[in-house]
Protein backbone atom coordinates (compact mmCIF):
# COMPACT_ATOMS: atom_id res chain seq x y z
CA UNK A 1 0.00 0.00 0.00
CA UNK A 2 1.31 3.42 -1.08
CA UNK A 3 0.81 6.79 0.56
CA UNK A 4 -1.73 8.41 -0.87
CA UNK A 5 -1.90 11.98 1.47
CA UNK A 6 1.38 13.65 2.04
CA UNK A 7 1.11 16.31 4.80
CA UNK A 8 4.68 18.48 4.51
CA UNK A 9 5.49 21.25 6.62
CA UNK A 10 2.13 22.55 7.03
CA UNK A 11 1.61 25.70 8.69
CA UNK A 12 -1.78 27.90 9.03
CA UNK A 13 -2.78 31.34 9.92
CA UNK A 14 -5.80 33.59 10.34
CA UNK A 15 -6.01 37.16 9.82
CA UNK A 16 -9.44 38.64 11.72
CA UNK A 17 -9.30 42.34 11.79
CA UNK A 18 -5.57 42.96 11.03
CA UNK A 19 -4.85 40.14 13.68
CA UNK A 20 -2.91 36.99 12.63
CA UNK A 21 -4.11 33.68 14.41
CA UNK A 22 -1.44 31.17 14.01
CA UNK A 23 -3.90 28.15 13.95
CA UNK A 24 -2.02 25.23 13.10
CA UNK A 25 1.88 24.74 12.95
CA UNK A 26 4.34 22.50 11.89
CA UNK A 27 2.12 19.57 10.57
CA UNK A 28 3.68 16.86 8.96
CA UNK A 29 2.09 12.97 8.82
CA UNK A 30 1.76 10.40 5.92
CA UNK A 31 -1.67 8.61 5.06
CA UNK A 32 -1.41 5.40 3.57
CA UNK A 33 -3.76 4.18 0.88
CA UNK A 34 -6.86 1.96 2.56
CA UNK A 35 -5.25 3.64 5.89
CA UNK A 36 -7.78 4.74 8.35
CA UNK A 37 -6.23 7.71 10.48
CA UNK A 38 -7.87 9.95 13.29
CA UNK A 39 -7.55 13.41 14.26
CA UNK A 40 -7.81 13.82 17.85
CA UNK A 41 -7.65 17.54 19.95
CA UNK A 42 -9.35 20.02 21.81
CA UNK A 43 -12.54 21.96 20.21
CA UNK A 44 -10.51 24.97 18.27
CA UNK A 45 -6.94 23.95 17.80
CA UNK A 46 -7.55 23.49 13.96
CA UNK A 47 -9.37 19.92 13.00
CA UNK A 48 -11.61 21.19 11.02
CA UNK A 49 -9.27 23.53 8.99
CA UNK A 50 -6.90 20.66 8.86
CA UNK A 51 -9.51 18.55 7.27
CA UNK A 52 -10.60 21.63 4.64
CA UNK A 53 -6.86 21.70 3.48
CA UNK A 54 -7.31 18.65 2.83
CA UNK A 55 -10.76 18.67 0.68
CA UNK A 56 -8.94 21.88 -1.36
CA UNK A 57 -11.23 24.12 0.22
CA UNK A 58 -8.68 26.51 1.66
CA UNK A 59 -6.79 28.96 -0.90
CA UNK A 60 -3.84 30.03 1.62
CA UNK A 61 -1.65 27.41 2.62
CA UNK A 62 2.19 27.20 4.06
CA UNK A 63 4.04 24.09 3.24
CA UNK A 64 2.55 21.48 0.89
CA UNK A 65 -0.46 19.48 0.91
CA UNK A 66 -0.12 15.72 -1.71
CA UNK A 67 -2.60 13.48 -2.85
CA UNK A 68 -1.16 10.80 -5.09
CA UNK A 69 1.30 12.92 -4.86
CA UNK A 70 -0.01 15.77 -6.85
CA UNK A 71 -0.09 18.98 -5.00
CA UNK A 72 -3.80 20.41 -3.62
CA UNK A 73 -4.90 22.63 -5.64
CA UNK A 74 -8.86 22.56 -5.35
CA UNK A 75 -11.36 20.51 -4.47
CA UNK A 76 -11.01 16.74 -6.34
CA UNK A 77 -13.03 14.06 -7.39
CA UNK A 78 -11.64 11.56 -5.25
CA UNK A 79 -11.52 13.53 -1.90
CA UNK A 80 -15.03 14.10 -0.46
CA UNK A 81 -15.98 15.74 2.88
CA UNK A 82 -18.82 15.39 5.10
CA UNK A 83 -18.74 18.92 7.12
CA UNK A 84 -18.95 19.02 10.83
CA UNK A 85 -22.40 21.33 10.99
CA UNK A 86 -23.99 19.01 7.91
CA UNK A 87 -24.27 21.65 5.73
CA UNK A 88 -27.37 20.13 4.05
CA UNK A 89 -28.69 22.72 1.51
CA UNK A 90 -32.05 23.91 3.37
CA UNK A 91 -34.20 24.39 0.23
CA UNK A 92 -33.42 20.34 -1.17
CA UNK A 93 -35.11 17.28 0.84
CA UNK A 94 -32.89 14.55 1.85
CA UNK A 95 -33.39 12.52 -1.85
CA UNK A 96 -32.23 15.68 -3.77
CA UNK A 97 -29.37 16.70 -0.66
CA UNK A 98 -27.77 13.00 -1.08
CA UNK A 99 -28.33 13.52 -5.16
CA UNK A 100 -26.21 16.53 -4.90
CA UNK A 101 -23.70 14.59 -4.30
CA UNK A 102 -23.61 12.57 -7.57
CA UNK A 103 -21.07 13.58 -10.22
CA UNK A 104 -22.45 15.54 -13.49
CA UNK A 105 -20.35 12.09 -15.34
CA UNK A 106 -23.19 10.09 -13.84
CA UNK A 107 -25.85 9.13 -16.04
CA UNK A 108 -29.25 9.93 -15.33
CA UNK A 109 -30.54 6.44 -15.53
CA UNK A 110 -28.63 4.92 -12.64
CA UNK A 111 -28.77 8.35 -9.99
CA UNK A 112 -32.02 6.70 -9.06
CA UNK A 113 -30.97 3.47 -7.90
CA UNK A 114 -28.02 5.07 -6.25
CA UNK A 115 -29.17 7.81 -4.21
CA UNK A 116 -32.08 5.15 -2.72
CA UNK A 117 -29.28 2.53 -2.47
CA UNK A 118 -27.76 5.31 0.29
CA UNK A 119 -30.62 6.45 1.63
CA UNK A 120 -30.94 3.02 2.63
CA UNK A 121 -27.29 2.51 3.80
CA UNK A 122 -27.92 5.35 6.30
CA UNK A 123 -31.69 4.07 7.07
CA UNK A 124 -33.41 7.30 6.19
CA UNK A 125 -36.26 5.43 4.16
CA UNK A 126 -39.34 7.34 4.23
CA UNK A 127 -37.59 10.30 4.71
CA UNK A 128 -36.70 10.91 1.30
CA UNK A 129 -39.08 14.06 1.19
CA UNK A 130 -38.18 15.67 4.36
CA UNK A 131 -36.26 18.83 4.35
CA UNK A 132 -33.81 19.52 6.49
CA UNK A 133 -34.94 21.42 9.10
CA UNK A 134 -37.67 18.43 9.69
CA UNK A 135 -34.84 16.43 10.81
CA UNK A 136 -32.96 15.80 13.98
CA UNK A 137 -29.24 16.24 14.09
CA UNK A 138 -27.92 12.88 13.65
CA UNK A 139 -30.72 12.59 10.67
CA UNK A 140 -28.97 15.43 8.87
CA UNK A 141 -25.14 13.95 9.89
CA UNK A 142 -26.20 10.40 8.02
CA UNK A 143 -27.32 12.36 5.25
CA UNK A 144 -24.25 14.48 4.70
CA UNK A 145 -22.29 11.18 5.24
CA UNK A 146 -24.44 9.70 2.41
CA UNK A 147 -23.95 12.63 0.00
CA UNK A 148 -19.79 12.80 0.86
CA UNK A 149 -20.20 8.84 0.04
CA UNK A 150 -22.44 8.63 -3.27
CA UNK A 151 -19.91 9.70 -5.20
CA UNK A 152 -17.50 6.67 -4.18
CA UNK A 153 -14.76 8.98 -3.61
CA UNK A 154 -11.14 7.02 -2.53
CA UNK A 155 -10.82 9.31 0.21
CA UNK A 156 -13.21 10.59 2.67
CA UNK A 157 -12.57 12.97 5.07
CA UNK A 158 -14.82 13.32 8.39
CA UNK A 159 -15.54 15.80 10.49
CA UNK A 160 -16.81 15.08 13.51
CA UNK A 161 -19.72 12.91 11.94
CA UNK A 162 -20.97 10.86 14.99
CA UNK A 163 -21.07 13.61 17.38
CA UNK A 164 -24.91 14.49 17.36
CA UNK A 165 -25.72 10.86 17.20
CA UNK A 166 -27.37 9.22 20.52
CA UNK A 167 -24.85 6.52 21.76
CA UNK A 168 -26.92 3.47 19.74
CA UNK A 169 -27.17 5.00 16.55
CA UNK A 170 -23.60 5.86 16.77
CA UNK A 171 -22.21 2.04 17.47
CA UNK A 172 -24.41 1.29 14.37
CA UNK A 173 -23.40 4.17 11.86
CA UNK A 174 -19.70 3.44 12.97
CA UNK A 175 -19.98 -0.43 12.19
CA UNK A 176 -21.30 1.43 8.64
CA UNK A 177 -18.05 2.93 8.05
CA UNK A 178 -15.74 0.11 8.97
CA UNK A 179 -18.24 -1.74 6.84
CA UNK A 180 -17.80 0.39 4.03
CA UNK A 181 -14.15 1.22 4.69
CA UNK A 182 -13.30 -2.08 4.50
CA UNK A 183 -15.81 -3.32 1.23
CA UNK A 184 -14.78 -0.56 -0.73
CA UNK A 185 -11.70 -0.25 0.33
CA UNK A 186 -11.29 3.84 1.53
CA UNK A 187 -9.08 5.94 2.60
CA UNK A 188 -10.65 7.59 5.47
CA UNK A 189 -9.87 10.46 7.44
CA UNK A 190 -12.32 11.39 10.77
CA UNK A 191 -11.59 13.94 12.91
CA UNK A 192 -12.88 13.54 16.54
CA UNK A 193 -13.08 14.26 19.90
CA UNK A 194 -14.26 10.95 21.29
CA UNK A 195 -11.25 9.00 22.03
CA UNK A 196 -12.64 6.05 22.01
CA UNK A 197 -13.89 6.35 18.59
CA UNK A 198 -10.81 7.26 17.43
CA UNK A 199 -9.07 3.55 18.99
CA UNK A 200 -12.05 1.83 17.82
CA UNK A 201 -12.22 2.90 13.81
CA UNK A 202 -8.77 3.47 13.18
CA UNK A 203 -5.15 2.43 12.29
CA UNK A 204 -3.67 5.13 13.62
CA UNK A 205 -4.37 8.15 15.45
CA UNK A 206 -2.86 11.75 15.22
CA UNK A 207 -3.11 13.48 18.14
CA UNK A 208 -2.76 17.49 17.72
CA UNK A 209 -2.25 19.95 21.05
CA UNK A 210 -3.89 22.99 21.99
CA UNK A 211 -3.71 26.11 20.07
CA UNK A 212 -1.89 26.71 17.41
CA UNK A 213 -2.32 22.81 16.77
CA UNK A 214 0.92 21.07 16.50
CA UNK A 215 1.22 17.09 16.33
CA UNK A 216 1.92 15.82 19.62
CA UNK A 217 1.95 12.41 18.74
CA UNK A 218 1.04 10.12 16.41
CA UNK A 219 -0.09 6.22 17.54
CA UNK A 220 -0.41 3.35 15.83
CA UNK A 221 -3.10 1.38 16.71
CA UNK A 222 -1.66 -2.39 16.14
CA UNK A 223 -4.62 -4.35 17.10
CA UNK A 224 -7.11 -6.28 14.71
CA UNK A 225 -10.76 -5.76 13.52
CA UNK A 226 -13.15 -6.23 14.93
CA UNK A 227 -11.85 -4.33 17.90
CA UNK A 228 -13.35 -5.18 20.95
CA UNK A 229 -13.97 -2.03 22.69
CA UNK A 230 -13.88 -3.81 26.74
CA UNK A 231 -10.65 -5.58 25.80
CA UNK A 232 -7.65 -4.49 28.12
CA UNK A 233 -5.44 -3.78 24.58
CA UNK A 234 -7.99 -1.55 23.70
CA UNK A 235 -8.30 -0.03 27.35
CA UNK A 236 -4.01 0.65 27.03
CA UNK A 237 -4.81 2.56 23.66
CA UNK A 238 -7.52 5.02 25.06
CA UNK A 239 -4.85 5.43 28.25
CA UNK A 240 -2.31 6.25 25.54
CA UNK A 241 -4.03 8.80 24.28
CA UNK A 242 -5.76 10.18 27.28
CA UNK A 243 -2.58 10.80 28.86
CA UNK A 244 -1.40 13.22 25.74
CA UNK A 245 -3.85 14.82 26.82
CA UNK A 246 -3.79 14.73 30.75
CA UNK A 247 0.09 14.66 30.78
CA UNK A 248 0.17 17.73 33.15
CA UNK A 249 -2.72 17.23 35.12
CA UNK A 250 -4.42 15.50 38.26
CA UNK A 251 -7.16 14.24 36.02
CA UNK A 252 -4.74 11.63 34.73
CA UNK A 253 -5.76 9.48 37.93
CA UNK A 254 -9.85 9.59 36.71
CA UNK A 255 -8.36 7.28 33.84
CA UNK A 256 -6.04 5.01 35.43
CA UNK A 257 -7.39 1.73 35.03
CA UNK B 1 -64.59 22.80 4.70
CA UNK B 2 -66.27 25.87 4.59
CA UNK B 3 -67.48 25.52 8.48
CA UNK B 4 -63.78 24.55 9.21
CA UNK B 5 -62.46 27.89 7.74
CA UNK B 6 -64.68 29.88 9.07
CA UNK B 7 -63.94 28.70 12.49
CA UNK B 8 -59.97 28.85 11.63
CA UNK B 9 -60.69 32.57 10.80
CA UNK B 10 -62.56 33.14 14.18
CA UNK B 11 -60.47 31.59 16.37
CA UNK B 12 -57.29 33.60 14.66
CA UNK B 13 -58.57 36.55 15.35
CA UNK B 14 -58.06 37.81 12.04
CA UNK B 15 -61.64 39.48 12.12
CA UNK B 16 -60.14 42.27 14.28
CA UNK B 17 -58.64 43.64 11.75
CA UNK B 18 -62.09 44.15 10.06
CA UNK B 19 -64.08 46.63 12.75
CA UNK B 20 -61.58 49.35 12.25
CA UNK B 21 -62.53 50.01 8.19
CA UNK B 22 -66.33 48.72 8.53
CA UNK B 23 -66.62 51.21 11.38
CA UNK B 24 -65.06 54.08 9.60
CA UNK B 25 -67.37 53.61 6.73
CA UNK B 26 -70.14 53.24 8.92
CA UNK B 27 -69.06 56.62 10.85
CA UNK B 28 -68.74 58.19 7.40
CA UNK B 29 -71.77 56.92 6.15
CA UNK B 30 -73.64 58.84 9.16
CA UNK B 31 -71.62 61.74 9.05
CA UNK B 32 -72.97 61.80 5.55
CA UNK B 33 -76.41 61.27 6.31
CA UNK B 34 -76.09 64.15 8.95
CA UNK B 35 -74.70 66.50 6.32
CA UNK B 36 -71.93 66.78 8.58
CA UNK B 37 -69.31 66.34 5.27
CA UNK B 38 -69.67 68.31 2.18
CA UNK B 39 -70.52 66.22 -0.26
CA UNK B 40 -68.55 67.43 -2.98
CA UNK B 41 -65.52 67.26 -1.59
CA UNK B 42 -66.27 63.76 -0.02
CA UNK B 43 -69.14 61.64 -0.97
CA UNK B 44 -70.86 59.08 0.89
CA UNK B 45 -69.60 55.46 0.90
CA UNK B 46 -73.33 54.65 -0.32
CA UNK B 47 -72.76 56.83 -3.11
CA UNK B 48 -69.18 55.66 -4.22
CA UNK B 49 -70.83 52.38 -4.22
CA UNK B 50 -73.48 53.39 -6.46
CA UNK B 51 -71.03 55.18 -9.07
CA UNK B 52 -68.71 51.90 -8.91
CA UNK B 53 -71.78 49.67 -9.72
CA UNK B 54 -73.01 51.81 -12.40
CA UNK B 55 -69.13 51.68 -13.72
CA UNK B 56 -69.07 48.31 -13.68
CA UNK B 57 -71.91 47.74 -15.39
CA UNK B 58 -71.12 50.23 -18.53
CA UNK B 59 -67.84 47.83 -18.73
CA UNK B 60 -65.62 50.78 -18.44
CA UNK B 61 -64.10 49.60 -15.07
CA UNK B 62 -63.13 46.54 -15.91
CA UNK B 63 -61.44 48.26 -19.10
CA UNK B 64 -59.74 50.34 -16.68
CA UNK B 65 -58.58 47.77 -14.62
CA UNK B 66 -57.51 45.09 -17.38
CA UNK B 67 -55.69 48.01 -19.13
CA UNK B 68 -53.59 48.91 -16.09
CA UNK B 69 -53.25 45.28 -14.70
CA UNK B 70 -51.73 44.79 -18.25
CA UNK B 71 -49.31 47.56 -17.83
CA UNK B 72 -48.36 46.63 -14.53
CA UNK B 73 -47.86 43.19 -15.76
CA UNK B 74 -45.61 43.83 -18.89
CA UNK B 75 -43.47 46.78 -16.41
CA UNK B 76 -43.26 44.58 -13.35
CA UNK B 77 -42.00 40.96 -15.24
CA UNK B 78 -39.32 43.57 -17.34
CA UNK B 79 -38.10 45.35 -14.38
CA UNK B 80 -38.33 42.35 -11.99
CA UNK B 81 -36.39 40.36 -14.25
CA UNK B 82 -33.76 43.28 -15.22
CA UNK B 83 -33.28 43.79 -11.18
CA UNK B 84 -32.70 39.92 -10.32
CA UNK B 85 -30.16 39.77 -13.56
CA UNK B 86 -27.75 42.56 -12.26
CA UNK B 87 -28.96 42.17 -8.56
CA UNK B 88 -26.96 39.03 -9.39
CA UNK B 89 -24.09 40.12 -11.31
CA UNK B 90 -23.59 42.74 -8.58
CA UNK B 91 -24.09 40.62 -6.10
CA UNK B 92 -21.46 38.37 -7.15
CA UNK B 93 -18.22 40.75 -8.90
CA UNK B 94 -17.42 43.58 -6.36
CA UNK B 95 -16.04 45.55 -9.69
CA UNK B 96 -19.25 45.46 -11.27
CA UNK B 97 -20.71 46.77 -7.61
CA UNK B 98 -18.18 49.38 -8.12
CA UNK B 99 -18.84 49.72 -11.60
CA UNK B 100 -22.39 50.74 -11.55
CA UNK B 101 -22.60 52.30 -7.74
CA UNK B 102 -21.68 56.09 -8.46
CA UNK B 103 -24.50 56.28 -11.39
CA UNK B 104 -27.37 53.75 -9.50
CA UNK B 105 -26.77 56.22 -6.89
CA UNK B 106 -27.13 58.97 -8.63
CA UNK B 107 -30.44 57.62 -10.55
CA UNK B 108 -31.59 55.93 -7.12
CA UNK B 109 -32.88 58.63 -5.27
CA UNK B 110 -35.10 60.54 -8.43
CA UNK B 111 -38.44 59.67 -7.14
CA UNK B 112 -40.37 57.44 -9.66
CA UNK B 113 -43.15 60.10 -10.85
CA UNK B 114 -40.57 62.52 -12.41
CA UNK B 115 -39.44 60.23 -14.65
CA UNK B 116 -43.04 60.32 -16.70
CA UNK B 117 -42.49 63.92 -17.91
CA UNK B 118 -39.46 62.47 -19.06
CA UNK B 119 -40.21 59.36 -20.75
CA UNK B 120 -43.39 61.52 -22.20
CA UNK B 121 -40.50 63.42 -23.77
CA UNK B 122 -39.10 60.73 -25.32
CA UNK B 123 -41.51 57.86 -25.55
CA UNK B 124 -44.75 59.64 -26.07
CA UNK B 125 -47.51 59.30 -24.00
CA UNK B 126 -48.15 55.65 -25.54
CA UNK B 127 -47.49 52.07 -23.30
CA UNK B 128 -44.26 52.64 -23.76
CA UNK B 129 -43.79 55.61 -21.16
CA UNK B 130 -45.83 53.68 -18.57
CA UNK B 131 -44.26 50.64 -18.77
CA UNK B 132 -40.75 51.84 -18.21
CA UNK B 133 -41.77 53.91 -14.87
CA UNK B 134 -43.28 50.82 -13.86
CA UNK B 135 -39.57 48.80 -14.68
CA UNK B 136 -38.30 51.84 -12.77
CA UNK B 137 -40.15 51.23 -9.78
CA UNK B 138 -39.61 47.66 -9.60
CA UNK B 139 -36.46 47.81 -10.68
CA UNK B 140 -34.73 49.12 -7.51
CA UNK B 141 -36.52 47.29 -4.71
CA UNK B 142 -35.57 44.23 -6.66
CA UNK B 143 -32.34 45.28 -7.64
CA UNK B 144 -31.25 45.61 -4.03
CA UNK B 145 -32.71 42.97 -2.43
CA UNK B 146 -31.22 40.84 -4.79
CA UNK B 147 -27.82 41.82 -4.74
CA UNK B 148 -27.50 41.92 -0.91
CA UNK B 149 -28.88 38.45 -1.30
CA UNK B 150 -26.38 37.09 -3.15
CA UNK B 151 -23.47 39.23 -1.47
CA UNK B 152 -24.31 37.75 2.25
CA UNK B 153 -25.35 34.06 0.75
CA UNK B 154 -23.21 31.55 3.26
CA UNK B 155 -20.15 30.44 2.69
CA UNK B 156 -20.43 27.46 3.98
CA UNK B 157 -23.05 26.80 1.03
CA UNK B 158 -20.41 27.81 -1.55
CA UNK B 159 -18.25 25.19 0.11
CA UNK B 160 -20.22 22.31 -0.39
CA UNK B 161 -20.89 23.24 -4.08
CA UNK B 162 -17.04 23.48 -4.09
CA UNK B 163 -16.50 20.28 -3.11
CA UNK B 164 -18.73 18.35 -4.96
CA UNK B 165 -17.40 19.37 -7.88
CA UNK B 166 -20.31 21.85 -9.49
CA UNK B 167 -19.75 24.09 -12.27
CA UNK B 168 -19.87 27.50 -11.82
CA UNK B 169 -23.17 28.06 -13.40
CA UNK B 170 -24.95 25.25 -10.73
CA UNK B 171 -23.27 27.15 -8.29
CA UNK B 172 -25.34 30.17 -8.91
CA UNK B 173 -28.42 29.08 -10.28
CA UNK B 174 -28.90 25.72 -7.49
CA UNK B 175 -26.82 27.17 -5.00
CA UNK B 176 -26.19 30.83 -4.27
CA UNK B 177 -29.93 31.83 -6.01
CA UNK B 178 -31.64 29.77 -3.89
CA UNK B 179 -30.13 30.63 -0.44
CA UNK B 180 -30.90 34.26 -1.63
CA UNK B 181 -34.59 33.40 -2.34
CA UNK B 182 -35.81 34.75 0.27
CA UNK B 183 -34.43 38.48 0.48
CA UNK B 184 -35.22 38.12 -3.22
CA UNK B 185 -38.97 37.66 -2.72
CA UNK B 186 -38.63 40.28 0.01
CA UNK B 187 -37.84 43.03 -3.22
CA UNK B 188 -40.41 41.56 -5.56
CA UNK B 189 -42.81 42.02 -2.88
CA UNK B 190 -42.32 45.73 -2.08
CA UNK B 191 -41.54 45.69 -5.86
CA UNK B 192 -44.77 44.73 -7.02
CA UNK B 193 -45.89 47.58 -4.15
CA UNK B 194 -43.57 50.23 -6.47
CA UNK B 195 -45.04 49.04 -9.59
CA UNK B 196 -48.89 49.83 -8.85
CA UNK B 197 -48.29 53.04 -7.17
CA UNK B 198 -46.22 53.60 -10.85
CA UNK B 199 -48.38 52.75 -13.09
CA UNK B 200 -51.58 54.75 -11.18
CA UNK B 201 -48.66 57.86 -11.13
CA UNK B 202 -48.26 57.25 -14.48
CA UNK B 203 -51.56 57.19 -15.67
CA UNK B 204 -52.77 60.38 -13.54
CA UNK B 205 -50.24 62.47 -15.08
CA UNK B 206 -51.08 61.30 -19.01
CA UNK B 207 -53.10 58.42 -20.37
CA UNK B 208 -56.73 57.30 -22.10
CA UNK B 209 -57.65 54.39 -20.24
CA UNK B 210 -56.78 52.87 -16.63
CA UNK B 211 -57.67 53.33 -13.27
CA UNK B 212 -55.23 56.68 -12.73
CA UNK B 213 -57.19 57.99 -15.56
CA UNK B 214 -60.46 57.33 -14.41
CA UNK B 215 -59.46 58.97 -11.03
CA UNK B 216 -58.07 62.09 -13.23
CA UNK B 217 -60.79 62.36 -15.65
CA UNK B 218 -63.62 61.99 -13.11
CA UNK B 219 -61.92 64.89 -11.45
CA UNK B 220 -62.35 66.71 -14.07
CA UNK B 221 -65.36 65.74 -15.24
CA UNK B 222 -66.47 67.26 -11.13
CA UNK B 223 -67.86 63.98 -10.87
CA UNK B 224 -66.31 62.94 -7.07
CA UNK B 225 -68.23 59.80 -6.32
CA UNK B 226 -66.88 57.91 -9.45
CA UNK B 227 -63.22 59.33 -9.29
CA UNK B 228 -63.14 58.14 -5.13
CA UNK B 229 -64.71 54.89 -6.80
CA UNK B 230 -61.82 54.74 -8.68
CA UNK B 231 -59.39 55.10 -5.58
CA UNK B 232 -61.26 52.47 -4.16
CA UNK B 233 -60.53 50.13 -6.89
CA UNK B 234 -56.98 50.86 -6.53
CA UNK B 235 -56.45 50.59 -3.00
CA UNK B 236 -58.37 47.14 -3.06
CA UNK B 237 -56.24 45.72 -6.15
CA UNK B 238 -53.01 46.89 -4.48
CA UNK B 239 -54.27 44.61 -1.45
CA UNK B 240 -54.69 41.60 -3.25
CA UNK B 241 -51.73 41.70 -5.28
CA UNK B 242 -50.06 41.98 -1.91
CA UNK B 243 -51.97 39.12 -0.81
CA UNK B 244 -51.46 36.50 -3.49
CA UNK B 245 -47.70 37.08 -3.62
CA UNK B 246 -47.74 36.28 0.28
CA UNK B 247 -49.42 33.02 -0.72
CA UNK B 248 -46.61 32.46 -3.65
CA UNK B 249 -43.66 33.42 -0.97
CA UNK B 250 -45.28 30.92 1.75
CA UNK B 251 -45.32 27.52 -0.73
CA UNK B 252 -42.25 28.62 -2.49
CA UNK B 253 -40.34 29.21 0.13
CA UNK B 254 -41.65 26.34 2.13
CA UNK B 255 -37.72 24.93 3.48
CA UNK B 256 -37.82 28.38 5.26
CA UNK B 257 -40.50 28.55 7.00
CA UNK B 258 -41.57 25.04 8.03
CA UNK B 259 -40.75 24.52 11.50
N1 LIG C 1 -12.45 31.15 7.88
C1 LIG C 1 -11.89 31.46 9.06
N2 LIG C 1 -11.48 32.72 9.29
C2 LIG C 1 -10.91 33.03 10.46
N3 LIG C 1 -10.70 32.18 11.48
C3 LIG C 1 -11.09 30.91 11.31
C4 LIG C 1 -11.71 30.48 10.09
N4 LIG C 1 -11.97 29.16 10.21
C5 LIG C 1 -11.54 28.79 11.44
N5 LIG C 1 -11.01 29.83 12.10
C6 LIG C 1 -10.43 29.78 13.44
O1 LIG C 1 -9.49 28.75 13.47
C7 LIG C 1 -9.50 28.09 14.71
C8 LIG C 1 -9.64 26.61 14.50
O2 LIG C 1 -10.91 26.31 13.97
P1 LIG C 1 -11.36 24.85 13.60
O3 LIG C 1 -10.43 24.32 12.57
O4 LIG C 1 -12.79 24.90 13.25
O5 LIG C 1 -11.15 24.08 14.97
P2 LIG C 1 -11.66 22.64 15.44
O6 LIG C 1 -12.34 21.98 14.29
O7 LIG C 1 -10.44 21.93 15.90
O8 LIG C 1 -12.59 22.88 16.58
C9 LIG C 1 -10.64 28.69 15.51
O9 LIG C 1 -10.08 29.58 16.44
C10 LIG C 1 -11.45 29.43 14.50
O10 LIG C 1 -12.00 30.57 15.08
MG1 LIG D 1 -14.19 21.39 14.02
Amino acid sequence: MGTIVQIKNVNKKFTIDGETKEILNDINFDVREGEFVSIVGSSGCGKSTLLKMIAGLESTIEGEILINDNAVNGPALECKMAFQEARLLPWRNVYKNIGFGLDKSVPKSERDELIKKYINMVGLNGFENALPKQLSGGMQQRVSIARALISNPNILLLDEPFGALDALTRINMQREILKIWKQENKTMILVTHDIEEAVYLSNKVVILSERPGRIKKILNIDLAYPKIRGSKDFAYYTKEIYKEFFEDSEHEIDYAI
Amino acid sequence: MIKKKIRSFVRSKSWLGIILPVGLILIWQLASNLELINASLLPSPARIWRSLVKQAESGKLAVNILVSLRRVLVGYALGASLGIVIGIITGLSKTATKIVSVLFELIRPIPIIAWVPVLILWTGIGETSKIIVIMIGTFWTVYLNTSDGIRNVDRKYVEVSKIFLKSKKIEITKVMFPAALPGIFTGLRVGVGSAWISVIGAELIAASAGLGFMISYYREMAQPSTMFAGVLVVGVIGFLINVILRRVEKRVLKWNTVK
